[in-house]
């Protein structure tokens, strides 16, 4: 019959990942909508839903949930360590750039508290992550305030206790990270 | 706690929630589960194939249900795969039922009969 055919040729038009996992699955339910309903009333309603979820599952790979939710991680962290390093060069307006790491933080608090709590993962990457952005900060303060003379002796002191601060934090955390045993995936993680 | 581990899944898109309420009288095959959702809403929900297995993905993902390796019947066709309602899956559409339900019972206190 050519309308399985058809539509199994159709299917290329998934992306890889979902066609991999269900292309199979996809053509025996079309074949069992042709059996049990007949092959227009089958098409109607799997033309349609090619129509609307090709595209949408397009999208969704170039842009998937998971690498959302890292962009909008990286931008508030982001946001928030240009804030304080701007704040420590002198000028109060960097204080801006935290509210705005703030306002997205607390509007997109459950997708974030989502990506933080992968318990399947255990701590590792966590404290991983904790450790790099606090090398940033020792990274900033060292390249804005020692590099410039023109601090006081009070300046100078409040940037080295922020600097050693962050220093040790970083390490103590990739320590941490380095001692903790990866966690294997769960069966979630791996099914199909 | 659990409770609030599974209202943190709140609101449940209404695919996503259809087939969990699908799954919740056993396990079941995609084909099975989209005429079940059909059914139960009174032909009001239809989904196509992508749609069916798009939701099984993020619902898997999700880990609000499993891929099951039991089989019904020995006669059963193999290739079909099963799935099942996880715990967190079963958590998740008891609480979604429960928001609905005061939904339901808020809705019907302001527009009872007598009151328009």
């Amino acid at each position: 019959m050519a309308a399985p055919s058809i539509y199994r040729a159709l299917t290329l038009l998934y992306p890889r990942t979902f066609r991999a996992r269900y292309r199979e699955d996809l053509i025996r339910h079309h074949a069992d909508l042709v059996d049990n309903f007949g092959c227009a009333a089958a098409w109607r309603r799997t033309g349609l839903d090619l129509i609307i979820t090709v595209p949408t599952y397009r999208l969704e790979s170039m842009m998937s949930a998971r690498s959302a939710t890292i962009v909008l991680n990286l931008v508030v962290v982001a946001f928030a360590a240009s804030s304080i390093a701007i704040m420590l060069v002198g000028f109060p307006l960097g204080g801006v750039l935290l509210g705005v790491a703030s306002i997205i933080a607390i509007t997109q608090r459950t997708t974030i508290a989502r990506s933080l709590r992968q318990p399947r993962r255990g701590p590792r990457g966590p404290r991983l992550a904790a450790s790099a952005v606090c090398a940033a900060i020792a990274a900033g303060v060292f390249l804005v305030a020692f590099n410039d003379d023109e601090w006081g002796e009070t300046g100078t002191l409040i940037y080295s206790i922020v600097f050693l601060a962050a220093a040790v934090a970083s390490v103590g955390l990739l320590a941490a990270a380095l001692a903790t045993r990866r966690r294997p995936p769960t069966g979630a993680m791996i099914a199909g | 706690m659990d409770d609030e581990e599974a209202w943190s899944y709140l609101p449940l898109p209404q695919t996503q929630f259809h087939v969990l309420v699908a799954l919740s009288q056993g396990e079941s095959h995609g084909y099975a589960i989209m005429s079940s959702v059909e059914q139960s809403s009174g032909g009001v929900v239809r989904m196509g194939p992508a749609t069916l297995y798009g939701t099984l993905q993020r619902l898997t993902d999700a880990g609000l249900i499993e891929e099951s390796d039991q089989r019904p019947s020995v006669d059963d066709d193999q290739r079909r795969r099963y799935y099942r309602l996880t715990g967190l899956g079963r958590r998740v559409c008891r609480a979604e039922a429960d928001r609905l339900a005061d939904l339901v019972s808020i809705t019907r206190t302001n527009l009872r009969p007598g009151l328009i």
